[in-house]
This record gives structure tokens, C-alpha cells and sequence, in this order.
């Protein structure tokens, strides 16, 4: 017999007929040929057994896990109304051209607002000791001399402007 | 009402309330000033009119110390407009306010005063804290220690 045949034989693919069976049963040869390929078959799936309980078995559940994802129908979304912010957010994206109207709008007005206003009254601040002082811009005493002098004390400052008349000082 | 035109609205409101006309202040543009005019003298009873208790200490300082008797003449109330004199009839003389300029603290007047023959013998620009005096003297030309005074005070 040829090793094909007997290896169709030894992995029961072939059933052989009478014949075949009493060549087998005179070929001694083929016969140990068989029984070694049957011997060899089993060391395989034992070596491949042996294989597969080797691997961790939280791998395997890992696999099955992906297996089952990949497999599994897709989970549909959450309602797309569920969630105020995402409510709020559809409505702004739905009418984002009005809000930009109004916005601009807004802007134009203020802007018009800023420009009729004008420069305004400056805004009151605290003034420092420096500009607090009492000034006299200009000073003028016709037919005299003035002298200015800077009172101050606890009923609040005073600023003297002391007139003296010409001929006063003259006779001083 | 269209939703651009509401929103619109809603948006510029309060932009408006922030950015629109600033409120007048009060006042801002005026001014409340008082005076009251004094006269001088050196003596040998030294005395202040009660009626000068507002300027009692300052009429011991400087050069008003020169003299040691004084006697109100007259008092007043002036509203000043911005830029606008205004002419206060004296017992002796004449005297004029005009505001130039003030702010919240602050007030910048021009001011002249005649004496009671009708000369003037002050013109000036001032600027001065609000609340605070200015305070004009003029010895008598006469020798005699006498003196006139006007003091003025502006809010």
C-alpha cells in the first residue's frame, strides 16, 4: 500500500475495503507504519493540549472578552436629548447665527454708546499730597506786592494771598 | 419680536448699562462758595467776632497775626457756574469770582478784589483744596493798622 493510502487509514479517512484490509493484515510493514503514525498523532495532540493549558487563564478570558466584543450587536447611544449641557449646547449650535447677530449687534451699540459719551467727566480719584497743595497760578496786585502763605491746622488748610500796598512797603 | 431681535436686545443691554452716558454728578459743573469779609485792627483789647469762629485760628497765624481785633463786615453765598463771574458787593470794595475749573477735591477759581475806593489790588488764580480758605488781606494804606480781609471758602 502507498503511505498516502495508509495515512488516509491511520487518520480514518479512508475505511479501506476487504481487500486493502487483508494486504494490511499480511503487510507488517504497513501495519507498524500505522501504528507509529497513530503514535505520532497522539504525542501531537498531547503536545498541543499540553500547549493550551499552559496559557493563563486571565488571557483567555481577556481573549473571550474581545471575542465577545467584536462578536456582540453595538450598544446603541444614550438619548440624544438626555443632559441639560448637551441640550444647551444643541441650542446654541442650532441657532449659533443668531447669537452672532446678536452679538454683534451688541457690539455696534456699545461702540455708538462709547462715541456719543465722549471723554466724560474724569473719574474722581484720590489726590495725592502733591496736587492737594494750594496753588496760586498767577498773581497780580496792581500798585502793591503779594506774598502768599500756606496756613494749615486741625479746622483744614488756608492759603494767605497778603496784599501789601506799594507806598506801604516804601515807607517800611 | 424675532430671536436675532430678542437676542440682540438682551446682549446690548447690559453692555449699554456699562459703556452708555455717565450720570452727572451732582454739582459737578458748580460750585457752592461762601465769603465773609472781615475788618482788622491791631488793639489793645484784642478780640474775634463769634461770627468768625470758622477762621478764628487761622486769623491767629501768619500774617494776620499783625493784627489782633477783628470784626466781620459782611457774609454770602455764591453759586458759581463754570466760567462765570460773579461780583460780591463788599462793605469796603468790591470782589469777583469766576470757577475755572474743579474736580471732586479740588476747585480753580480766578479772583479780583477792589478796595473801597474802587482800585484793584488783586487778581489771581487759585487753586485750592475744597473746604479750605483763601484768604485775601490788605493792610490799610493808611498806617494805621488797620486791615482788610475776605476769606473765601468753596464746595
Amino acid at each position: 500500500m502507498k503511505d498516502s493510502d495508509l495515512m488516509a487509514l491511520a487518520d480514518g479517512e479512508a475505511v479501506g475495503d476487504e481487500r486493502e484490509l487483508d494486504q494490511l493484515q499480511l503487510d507488517a510493514l504497513a501495519r507498524r507504519k500505522i501504528e507509529a503514525l497513530g503514535e505520532l498523532g497522539e504525542l501531537v495532540r498531547g503536545h498541543i493540549e499540553l500547549s493550551a493549558d499552559a496559557v493563563p487563564q486571565k488571557k483567555l478570558d481577556a481573549m473571550w472578552r474581545e471575542i465577545d466584543k467584536a462578536t456582540s450587536p453595538v450598544p446603541q447611544r444614550a438619548p440624544d436629548d438626555a443632559g441639560l449641557l448637551r441640550r444647551v449646547g444643541r441650542w446654541f449650535d442650532h441657532y449659533r447665527s443668531h447669537i452672532i447677530t446678536g452679538a454683534v449687534s451688541a457690539g455696534a451699540v456699545a461702540a455708538l454708546a462709547l462715541i456719543l459719551r465722549g471723554p466724560g467727566d474724569p473719574t474722581v480719584t484720590t489726590k495725592g499730597p502733591v496736587e492737594s497743595m494750594p496753588v496760586i497760578e498767577e498773581l497780580d496786585t496792581p500798585g502793591g506786592t503779594g506774598q502768599v502763605y500756606n496756613l494749615h491746622d486741625e479746622d483744614g488748610g488756608a492759603t494767605v494771598i497778603w496784599v501789601e500796598p506799594e507806598d506801604t512797603v516804601e515807607g517800611i | 419680536m424675532s430671536l436675532r431681535l430678542w437676542l440682540a436686545s438682551w446682549l446690548a443691554i447690559p453692555v449699554i448699562a456699562v459703556a452708555g452716558p455717565r450720570p452727572v454728578q451732582a454739582g459737578n459743573d458748580g460750585a457752592e462758595c461762601s465769603y465773609i469779609e472781615v475788618a482788622a485792627t491791631k488793639s489793645d483789647k484784642p478780640s474775634i467776632d463769634p461770627e468768625l469762629k470758622p477762621l478764628e485760628k487761622k486769623l491767629k497765624k501768619g500774617p494776620l497775626s499783625a493784627w489782633n481785633t477783628f470784626k466781620k463786615l459782611s457774609n454770602g453765598a455764591v453759586t458759581l457756574g463754570k466760567n462765570k463771574p460773579e461780583t460780591m458787593k463788599l462793605k469796603q470794595g468790591a470782589a469777583s469770582m469766576m470757577l475755572r475749573d474743579r474736580s471732586a477735591q479740588r476747585v480753580e477759581l480766578t479772583v479780583t478784589m477792589d478796595n473801597a475806593k474802587g482800585k484793584r489790588v488783586l487778581e489771581a488764580k487759585p487753586a485750592f483744596k475744597t473746604g479750605d480758605w483763601l484768604i485775601l488781606g490788605e493792610p490799610g494804606d493808611d498806617k494805621d493798622d488797620t486791615g482788610h480781609v475776605l476769606a473765601l471758602t468753596c464746595k
